[in-house]
């Protein structure tokens, strides 16, 4: 049997506030092992991708404008 | 340690801007070396909205976005209620732009330089925090080891 985030929140609003509280305090718990269990990208993973995303940059069509000088006009 | 401004990873990725071969040479300087950088995560917005504007190219913006917030060398710094009235201090002190002032706040936290290719946000935070050009930074960096 499936359930649905939609079912799951309307049941989740029909407990007390304490135990919306501990079931907050569960899932935090839960979320938090599954974060710790996924390894973060390396260093040489990210740079590699973003050479990828430079060489990708590099090829698009020249911009009109200056890029630099776009951001230091946007901050005025 | 280096807090980057938005500017120098703009003109990184963009071949036709006039401080693309400095802020290229000291990424990558710093890349090899493993140097910490402490970068605001205003960083960023702006870079999305800029790539958005100039290159009319929310999806790579976004990509790049993605890229810069998961590297483990960089260390994002939220604009929390301590930084914003740092900040708001500096701007009002120093009559800084609300960004610049961010941008010294994080510095200025880490104890790091500023590195920038804004004239405009230099000349500002000049006699505030140490404030550098790309080219300026890598000259000051020791020469690195022959590979």
């Amino acid at each position: 049997m499936s359930i649905s985030l939609e079912t799951v929140r309307d049941l989740a609003g029909q407990l007390s506030p304490r135990d919306q509280v501990r079931l907050i305090t569960l899932l935090s718990a839960q979320l938090e092992t599954v974060v710790m269990d996924t390894p973060a990208p390396s260093s040489v993973e990210a740079w590699t991708t973003y050479d990828q995303l430079r060489t990708e940059f590099a090829a698009l069509p020249e911009p009109t404008t200056s890029a630099v000088a776009e951001l230091s006009a946007s901050r005025r | 340690m280096f807090t980057i401004d938005t500017s120098v990873f703009v003109a990184d990725l963009t071949p036709t801007e006039s401080g693309h071969a400095e802020s290229r040479a000291l990424l990558d300087r710093l890349r090899a070396d493993g140097t910490p950088l402490i970068l605001p995560t205003l960083l960023l917005v702006e870079l999305a909205g800029v790539i958005g504007r100039v290159h009319g190219d929310p999806e790579r913006a976004g990509r790049i976005v993605a890229n810069l917030s998961t590297n483990p060398q960089a260390t994002f710094v939220a604009l929390d209620a301590a930084l914003a009235l740092r900040a708001a201090d500096l701007a009002a002190g120093h009559r800084l732009r609300g960004a610049d002032a961010v941008y010294v706040g994080v510095a200025q936290q880490a104890g790091c330089p500023l590195i920038t290719l804004d004239t405009e946000q230099l000349r500002r935070v000049a006699g505030v925090i140490t404030a550098r050009t790309p080219a300026a930074a890598l000259s000051s960096l020791p020469h690195a080891p022959d590979p």
